[in-house]
């Protein structure tokens, strides 16, 4: 009987292995081919539909964008907003989630009911272009990160994470002598930890990501980040013989090019998820309160 | 422990605050800066060279920096300093859009898709100057530019700006001219002997592998119709919009449009075009050397043959440019321009202001600027030998680099620049074109508007494209093919050919 239920098990966990083992193929390989691809020879990525491993290996693609300082440049730009755009946003959204958080706030529902607002109407492109504009932003990076300082939704999960702290502990720190702001920086944030890694990395992807901000508020070129070129990168070398472009256009970048662009522009952000992975799944409450 | 950690808080606060505020200065210093760095244009005494902000489509992976040779001497030759804001090709229409309606304009704004609705508007309700009138005044803008491409971007009559020159015809054939020359095939004279030439070349063989494996013509998804424009005409289709006894008709209704299109489906049902072409937006078969022929602009030959060379190094391409139908010959003319520039009444305040932008154009259109964008700089890109500009290998690459996109900037690289010495296959285009020139048929309706078709033009146009693929590969036959039409018409064509019909006849009382 036993021995059968393990045979039962053993068969199950096979199966589930091999599914999850496909699956995991399935979303590893696109990211091999497209590694794979920046290192191979032209000739070899027009010739083979998947490249798992180049047979010529080869520098050329890095050799060329590394020519110029562009890719670098924009590469440090995107860093720097990154970095920047991501520290403003969690700063406001724990300022303003904080509070909120406490039942006891003065004026604290109209608030919500104003930021749920916004939830669901927004002022649409041109009237931020304008606003953004009025307020002297234009050609600057702040123009890419003050518009979205917070966002909405992200903000009422915090606010509903920091209502679920105790409030013993607060309570317990007033007795000791803390204020509020240190109860914020010295109880809750400690004990946020999981949330803020989260909302750390929604941010700074989405900044890493930002785009049609960039072309739309930096005029100057030399500020744009790493996605503006890398989408330039790949729409001209995906540009087709068929279409009319291809005459407009007197050099297309080769494919090796733009995968190369795509490793670039790629790798670092995904080299932030395990640095903050581990944050994610920690129960940080775990015997704080006894009794 | 603690307390370094308490610290490291506090630094990070008080760099956030020290952001902000910087965030809050560089705002304020950027907008005083920008202030003082337009001067104004009306106390300018001559010599001092003339600003201008501009718009530019980018082509390239980056804009060119402020030293670029090319623009630095285009602005000591009109005495200006070219502003110019660069935007991606990607994102120009969008960005041209946000541009407009927060009336954020440069002085030169150049508009691609100018038959756009919001364009349109914008040009009916005088955001822009009218700049017909002015142009006798500058002889190179009225001789060197054309009166009928004037006519194709004028708005109820009014001509609002300067276009950028392309050619007027270009649309045909090309293929794969080793194929041909392994199995001594000459070129197709007649429509007639298209279907067989293309049969005959795809059946010989020509990868070597003993099967009969390769495609006579590729085809992609992709605006099946524009695609397919030069072939239907050389079957005497109008030119998109063309007239049938005194009235404005869609090609796609005329009994030659569906003739053009029997040789797609015979040849789809033999093999001999691409099976996946409904769903491939991007084949490589041409490339890839599994096709023989594809319908692109043919100075595209030169570019395919470039690229294929790279993996065949036999590989030769050639265009074909017309064939002799059977009630005459026939070529597409294009619009002959692509975008032009318009000046916005906004930061063009008056006529003189006007007059020296004008002044600026005008001298792009001298002979040394022609040549300055399509050769470069004489003894560093280019070599004159007798008196016929030569690159060799470096200069090629140096004006690639230095010159990459910024043909963009000019009005013409087209028709006025002093010829090189052509290769056998660029000579060859160049004969193809001056001789496609003689037979040019316009799209009579490039200067007229049918609020339809600004309205439901894509839907309508999406019908055509479904009943050409479908008709292709054998999903409906010609009693099919008249249905569609019908649903055409109900769709909205109707509509459409009678509002074409009457500004036409009102243009040519």
């Amino acid at each position: 009987m036993v021995k059968k239920a393990r045979s039962e098990y053993l068969i199950f966990d096979m199966i589930n292995s091999i599914i999850l083992f496909i699956v995991a193929i399935v979303t590893i390989l696109p990211f091999v081919h497209i590694f794979a691809s920046s290192f191979a020879t032209v000739k070899e990525l027009l010739m083979r539909k998947v490249l798992i491993f180049p047979t010529q290996f080869s520098l050329e693609a890095y050799e060329y964008i590394f020519s110029t300082p562009t890719i670098t440049r924009s590469l440090l730009s995107t860093i720097y907003l990154t970095v920047t755009g991501t520290i403003v946003n969690l700063f406001f959204t724990v300022l303003t989630a904080y509070p909120l958080a406490h039942r006891n706030l003065p004026g604290r529902a109209p608030i919500m009911k104003m930021i749920t607002f916004t939830l669901m109407f927004g002022g649409g492109m041109i009237p931020t272009f304008l606003l953004v504009k009025g307020l002297g932003l234009i050609n600057s990076y702040w123009a890419l990160i003050l518009p979205g300082a917070i966002n909405t939704f992200n903000l009422i999960v915090v606010k509903n994470f920091f209502q679920q702290i105790p409030v013993e502990l607060e309570e317990s720190a007033k007795i000791d002598g803390c204020n509020d702001l240190f109860i914020l920086l010295r109880i809750v944030l400690p004990l946020s930890r999981p949330v803020l890694a989260t909302f750390a990395l929604f941010y700074s992807v989405g900044h890493w990501n930002s785009f049609f901000d960039a072309i739309l508020y930096l005029s100057d070129s030399k500020k744009w980040p790493i996605q503006v070129l890398l989408r330039q990168i790949v729409i001209l070398s995906e540009v087709g013989v068929g279409d009319p472009e291809y005459s407009e256009i007197r050099y297309i970048p080769p494919q090796t090019v733009s995968k190369a662009v795509i490793v670039v522009a790629t790798v670092p952000i995904l080299m932030v998820y395990p640095f903050l992975q581990k944050h994610f799944a920690k129960g940080m409450m775990l015997g704080s309160i006894k009794g | 422990m603690q307390k370094a950690k308490f610290l490291w808080r506090g630094i990070i606060v008080v760099l956030c605050l020290s952001l902000l505020m910087g965030a809050v200065f560089t705002g304020c210093v950027k907008d005083t800066a920008k202030e003082s760095g337009t001067p104004d244009q009306t106390g300018e005494t001559k010599p001092e060279p003339l600003d201008i902000s501009m718009t530019m489509i980018l082509y390239p992976i980056a804009p060119p920096d402020e030293s670029n040779i090319i623009i630095k001497k285009v602005e000591e030759y009109t005495n200006t300093k070219l502003n110019i804001n660069w935007i991606p090709d990607a994102a120009y229409n969008d960005r041209i859009t946000t541009s407009l309606a927060a009336m954020d304009l440069p002085e030169v704004l150049l508009v691609r898709s100018d038959k756009e609705p919001v364009i349109l508007n914008a040009l009916r309700s005088d955001v822009f100057w009218e700049i017909g009138s002015y142009i006798k005044e500058f002889s190179n803008l009225e001789n060197k530019l054309s009166k009928i491409v004037f006519n194709n971007i004028s708005v109820e009559g009014k001509i609002y700006g300067l276009y950028r020159t392309r050619d007027l015809a270009r649309r045909g054939l090309i293929y794969r001219k080793d194929y041909a020359d392994a199995i001594g095939l000459e070129e197709p004279k007649t429509t007639d002997d298209l279907y067989p030439w293309l049969k005959t070349l795809a059946e010989s063989d020509p990868d070597g592998n003993k099967q009969n494996d390769t495609y006579a013509l590729e085809m992609n998804n992709q605006n099946v119709q524009y695609a397919t424009t030069a072939l239907s005409m050389w079957y005497g289709a109008p030119n998109t919009w063309g007239l049938k006894d005194g009235k404005v008709v869609n090609r796609f209704t005329t009994a030659e449009y569906l003739e053009s299109m029997k040789v797609l489906r015979k040849l789809y049902s033999e093999n001999l075009i691409n099976h996946d072409f409904p769903v491939n937006a991007k084949p490589d078969y041409l490339v890839k050397g599994t096709a023989c022929a594809v319908f692109t602009v043919i100075g595209n030959a030169q570019n395919f043959q470039r690229d294929v060379q790279k993996l065949d190094p036999n590989a030769t391409f050639s265009p074909i440019g017309f064939l002799q139908g059977t009630k005459g010959t026939f070529v597409p003319a294009e619009n002959g321009y692509n975008g032009q520039f318009l000046f916005p009444k906004k930061t063009v305040k008056n006529e003189e202001h006007l007059k020296k932008l004008l002044g600026y154009f005008d001298k792009l259109l001298d002979q040394e600027i022609i040549d300055l964008f399509k050769w470069g700089i004489k003894d560093l890109h280019y070599s004159l030998v007798d008196g016929v500009p030569q690159r060799s290998q470096e200069q090629v690459a140096l004006f690639e680099k230095d010159a990459s996109g910024m043909d963009q900037l000019a009005i013409d690289t087209n028709i006025y620049p002093t010829p090189g010495v052509l290769n056998p296959l660029e000579k060859k285009i160049l004969d193809q074109k001056n001789e496609m020139m003689k037979h040019t048929v316009a799209n009579i309706c490039v200067p007229y508007t049918s609020e339809t078709n600004l309205e439901r033009g894509a839907e309508l146009d999406k019908i055509i494209n479904d009943t050409i693929i479908k008709f292709v590969i054998g999903e409906i036959d010609e009693e099919g093919w008249n249905k569609e039409i019908e649903g055409w018409l109900k769709a909205g064509g109707e509509k459409v050919q009678e509002e074409y019909t009457l500004e036409y006849l009102n243009a040519h009382k």
